[in-house]
């Protein structure tokens, strides 16, 4: 019974996220990579990961192995093994230098260009043959005398040091001497680190030669190592567990607009801090971060490093919105956003700074819901501006945004808006238990979350309400909607809806009850003539001539004399191509779209009629039939007109207008059938309920009460009935 | 239990008196005027009185079993068997009655609309339409119901007025028609057709309380007895009583007649679609109807197959009369004059095996105080 109600518990009740205050940096976008599209097969790509990790890894613990075997003073001397080591000193160091070069990529802004690209791949794999090769002489060498560690080890240290001198050299004037110092800390810290497994060496006595030559146990060993930090969810004391939890996550070798800067706090502390390149603003990391953070007069006051973070954070950076976090999952994901994160030696947190600064588009008028009165403003692709947009209309205390993450793999977010207080609760938390149970990869924007979220995907009409105007997403929070801004695309949807919305337009409150009620029944007029009348032509022509005016009747029958084809194929053929006019002229980019549009619809018209294709009628009827079609606001609802058109033509050529109305019930059915979010599509004619009698008539402004359909907890629009007390 | 949704009043009227008014567009009116001749609107309204007899009649067992439905009820006081019986005379009704519309329908379209089509062609494309919205559940055919109500309303009552040219008031005389006798016995015969406000009582679950019960099956007689009255009325005083009884469907002839110029005439367009869409629901309630009450006698879960099983059934029954006289005066005027007594019967013998449990269930309450 337990088990039955947690599984009930599971599925049907919604799950407040475990940390309520994760999702407070989330409240913009980012824009995509600059990756260049130079992408390689995830499985070669981990394999390759896998594989130099590994090495690297045993390399390190071949020299930590040696300089053990150093200091437990066992002193022998051989020519031969000296060459052999320094055979491998070399490939070590071979190693280091990519390790460098790929680091500095990982700095560079740019990307690689194709050729370098190609080339870093041949190399690579060159490397890897050799090193493979080399491995198997060295495990050889390794089973045979482990007394050659001893001298590897001196001189692997003497090239270690060498080596990173000579990069210092060779590398930027500008980070060549924070390198060599940290290069020397680094040494200092390797050193303190021999040390200690010096002593733990000792303690365990002769084992540790023995633990570390079998080749098999130390990879083992290794690969354990690579899979533990991949598996560290917080935060680790050591900068070095931090950094490369990092580099493992971003794959850092290959992702060139990751990066990560290195540096000193106050000369003493190690830290780095991590940002995507391109999504933030430079400044504001060059003179508000790093410069503060490098200033040791700033620290004076710093007590003790267990508090630096917050130090940092309180007395330091000069950034509007900080916050200290511990789990990589939030890291990652506000990196991802555009947000910068510094990891500061020992300390257990990082801290999370607002710096965003990326390119979008700035505020248009919209494209698919023009008006001459009102206001202009149109969405764009940014959510935090979609959301500002709205907000600056919706001046409320009440307003709540509650960003929510989206798509698993793409880490989108989506903002749930409503008015706390005046929504219905149980239709907010429906929302965000379907938002929060979508299980996906990807979600590319609204269009793509309204099909997750609806009710009946197989119906081919919205479910949801539309707009790319903030004026009309305003309203609809107002009225007691709850408003979905998804990421990345100029519209929002609307829940829950009603049919009737949709051929309301955000016009219509700006203008007279008398124009606006002309209007609305103008639009449904033209929806109604968009479905029927080409379904109405071919019933009239091929099953009720009796029932057309003999003038008329006379006239049709003259136009079609010379058609050879039935009406039925006449009128498909016409309202194909009128589509096909329509599509490429939505493809054909800018001004010509509409001029080919317009030309192509007289020419082809026109020629048809000469060539005695199709009769002059039909082309009236497909033109009004399209005129209709645009009269519809809602561009989706256009949409499901289209399809459901050619139905009833099939149907009327099938049966007369015995198919139409068959067809018609099938539509009305299926509209009644259909829900958005509980609430039915048709309300409130289907069933009928109080308030909002404007479906097809926008009743003055006076005592308005909100939709009783939408249950909200405030019915009233003014508070004593007439808006107008002046006349009082 | 099949979930049949909750709705109120409102969609509820408007399914049961579409359902009802449905019958108008057919042959009954000229088969009235064959019993009665120009009084069949008067007639009709006797019907109504009775049928508001009979629905007093099942309120008082509603009552008597407050929050449960008329099958449910059946069961309760008469018992499974007995009760099963009652119900499954009901499911008959709803079939038999349900095929003999759509018979009817197919043949009114094959003599005015679409002669060379073959009646099996008219009949699946109905059906289907029929299946569609059966299975989208009874919620969205209360809603369609409510949602069409104002526009097959509107459609009718434009049709009526504007075949007003038509009219001549001389046409009604004699007025009580071939007597005041027959039309009293024939109305209250002929009350089967108001005798689906029944199905107020069939889906009480998913109506609010006996309140809602009561004014939805008053209520939609009421209607529907305007509507067909006037109906008839219009159509007697456009054709004479003994030309009236020839045409199959009366109010289609009606509106072919109409006529203001060269351009404004024929609105059969218009009547097409009311009587159409009117039709389909009609037939889609009782097919409904139907596979609800097969699934609550045989306490089966899932509706759709019984739907899919019933609209094949109600094509059998629907192709099996040879012609439209038979459909016309056989099923249909025997159902009109008999099918009431279906719903009369058990509903006055569950109401008395009711009463005495109900005595019953007292008289020891009683000894018990006494002593």
């Amino acid at each position: 019974m337990n088990n039955v109600m947690n599984i009930l518990k599971k599925y049907l009740v919604y799950h407040e996220p475990k940390r309520k205050d994760e999702f407070e940096l989330l409240e913009t976008e980012y824009e995509g990579t600059d990756r260049d599209g130079f992408e390689e097969d995830l499985k070669q790509s981990q394999e390759q990961n896998k594989e130099q990790n590994h090495e690297q890894n045993q390399g390190k613990k071949q020299g930590q192995n040696q300089k053990q075997g150093g200091t437990q003073g066992q002193t022998h001397q051989d020519e031969e093994n000296g060459e052999e080591n320094g055979k491998s000193n070399k490939e070590n160091d071979k190693e280091k230098k990519q390790h460098n070069e790929n680091s500095k990529n990982m700095k560079t802004k740019t990307p690689l260009k194709i050729e370098e690209w190609n080339e870093a791949k041949k190399e690579a794999k060159k490397d890897k043959k050799e090193k493979s090769d080399k491995n198997d002489e060295s495990d050889k060498a390794e089973k045979t005398d482990e007394k050659k560690d001893e001298k590897n080890d001196d001189k692997n240290d003497d090239k270690h040091t060498d080596k990173n001198a000579d990069k210092n050299a060779d590398g930027n004037a500008e980070s060549g001497k924070k390198k060599n110092e940290k290069n020397k800390k680094d040494d200092k810290k390797d050193c303190s680190n021999e040390e200690k497994g010096d002593e733990k060496d000792l303690s365990s006595g002769k084992n540790s030669g023995g633990k570390n030559s079998g080749k098999g146990s130390s990879k083992k060993e290794d690969v354990a190592k690579d899979e533990d930090i991949v598996n560290i969810k917080e935060v680790n004391e050591k900068l070095e567990v931090n950094l490369k939890k990092i580099q493992e996550e971003f794959v850092t070798h290959k992702n060139s607009d990751i990066v990560i800067r290195q540096f000193m706090v106050a000369k003493k502390h190690k830290a780095f801090i991590v940002f995507i390149d391109g999504m933030v603003d430079r400044e504001t990391i060059n003179n508000y971060i790093l410069r503060q953070l490098m200033m040791p007069n700033l620290f004076e006051n710093a007590d003790t490093q267990n508090d630096l973070i917050e130090y940092i954070e309180e007395n330091v950076l000069a950034v509007h919105d900080t916050k200290r976090e511990n789990h990589f999952e939030m890291i990652i994901r506000q990196i991802l956003n555009g947000l910068t994160v510094l990891f500061v030696d020992g300390c257990d947190r990082a801290l999370i700074f607002e710096t965003r600064g990326y390119e979008k588009r700035s505020v248009e008028k919209p494209v698919t819901e023009n008006v001459i009165k009102g206001s202009q403003e149109g969405f764009n692709e940014n959510l935090r501006t979609n959301i500002t947009l709205i907000r600056r209309i919706v001046k409320n205390n009440r307003l709540v945004t509650e960003i929510v993450p989206v798509g698993r793999e793409n880490n989108s977010h989506c903002g749930i808006l409503y008015i706390e207080g005046l929504t219905n609760p149980k239709v907010v938390n429906e929302v965000k238990k379907r938002i929060a149970s979508l299980d996906i990869d990807f979600v590319s924007g609204e269009g793509m979350l309204e099909q997750l979220i609806e009710d009946r995907p197989f119906m081919i009409f919205p479910q949801v309400l539309r707009t790319e105007r903030p004026d009309r997403a305003a309203s609809f929070l107002m009225s007691g909607k709850v408003v979905i801004v998804a990421d990345g695309t100029p519209f929002i949807i609307a829940v829950p809806m009603s049919f009737f919305h949709m051929i309301q337009s955000s016009e219509d409150a700006n203008m007279k009850w008398q124009f606006a009620t002309v209007l609305r029944n103008i639009r449904a007029i033209g929806l109604l003539i968009s479905v029927t009348l080409p379904s109405f032509y071919i019933a009239l022509t091929l099953y009720h001539q009796e029932m057309i005016p003999t003038d008329l009747l006379i006239a049709i029958a003259q136009s079609r004399e010379n058609v050879p084809f039935p009406v039925l194929i006449e009128t498909v053929l016409m309202e194909l191509s009128f589509e096909l006019i329509r599509e490429a002229g939505v493809r054909v980019p800018g001004i010509i779209g509409t001029t080919l549009g317009i030309i192509g619809a007289l020419i082809l018209g026109q020629a048809a009629v000469a060539a005695g294709i199709v009769s002059p009628i039909l082309i009236i009827v497909v033109a009004v039939t399209g005129l209709g079609n645009y009269t519809a606001p809602d561009f989706a609802l256009g949409f499901s007109i289209r399809i459901l058109r050619f139905a009833l033509i099939v149907l009327a050529g099938l049966a007369g207008f015995y198919g139409i109305s068959l067809g018609l019930f099938l539509i009305i059915g299926s509209l009644c059938n259909i829900k958005s979010f509980g609430v039915p599509l048709l309300s409130p004619v289907g069933p009928k309920t109080k308030g909002n009698m404007g479906v097809f008539f926008r009743i003055p402004y006076g005592n308005e009460e909100r939709s009783d359909y939408l249950n909200t907890l405030k019915r009233n629009t003014t508070s004593n009935g007439d808006p107008r007390k002046w006349v009082k | 239990m099949i979930k049949e949704g909750k709705f109120g009043p409102q969609e509820a009227i408007s399914l049961i008196t579409i359902t009802i008014v449905a019958r108008v567009f057919f042959t009954s009116p000229s088969v009235i005027t064959r019993f009665v001749g120009s009084a069949g609107w008067l007639m009709t309204l006797i019907s109504a009185a009775t049928a508001l007899v009979i629905f007093s009649l099942v309120y008082l067992l509603l009552r008597k079993w407050p929050g449960k439905n008329l099958i449910d009820i059946y069961e309760l006081s008469a018992g499974r068997f007995i009760g099963s019986i009652f119900s499954l005379a009901l499911f008959a009704g709803f079939l038999i009655d349900g095929s003999a519309l759509l018979r009817e329908f197919t043949e009114v379209m094959k003599v005015y609309v679409l002669p060379v089509s073959p009646p099996s062609y008219i009949m699946g494309l109905f059906l289907i339409g029929v299946l569609i919205v059966s299975i989208y559940g009874l919620e969205t055919q209360a809603r369609l119901a409510r949602v069409l109500a104002p526009v097959l309303f509107i459609g009718l009552v434009a049709v009526l007025i504007l075949a007003g040219q038509n009219y001549s008031i001389h046409r009604l005389s004699p007025f009580f028609g071939y007597g005041l006798d027959k039309i009293i016995i024939r109305g209250i015969r002929r009350n089967s057709v108001y005798g689906y406000s029944i199905i107020a009582a069939i889906i009480a679950g998913s109506l609010q309380g006996l309140e809602h019960i009561k004014k939805v099956g008053y209520a939609s007689i009421i209607i529907s007895a305007i509507l067909i009255s006037g109906c008839v009325l219009c159509f007697s005083l456009t054709f004479p009583y003994y030309t009236a009884q020839e045409i199959t469907s009366p109010l289609y002839e009606m509106v072919s007649l109409i006529d203001y110029g060269r351009f404004f005439q024929r609105l059969d367009t218009i009547f097409l679609f009311t009587w159409n869409i009117a039709t389909l629901l009609a037939v889609t309630v009782e097919v409904y109807m139907a596979a609800s009450i097969y699934c609550k006698v045989f306490r089966i879960q899932d509706i759709r197959p019984i739907i899919a099983s019933m609209c094949v059934l109600t094509f059998t029954i629907a192709i099996t009369p040879s012609d439209l006289e038979e459909v016309a005066l056989g099923y249909v005027n025997r159902l009109r004059e008999y099918l009431w007594l279906g719903v009369l019967i058990p509903v006055i013998i569950t109401l008395l095996l009711s009463t005495i449990k109900d005595r019953k269930k007292r008289k020891p309450a009683k000894t018990k105080k006494s002593r």
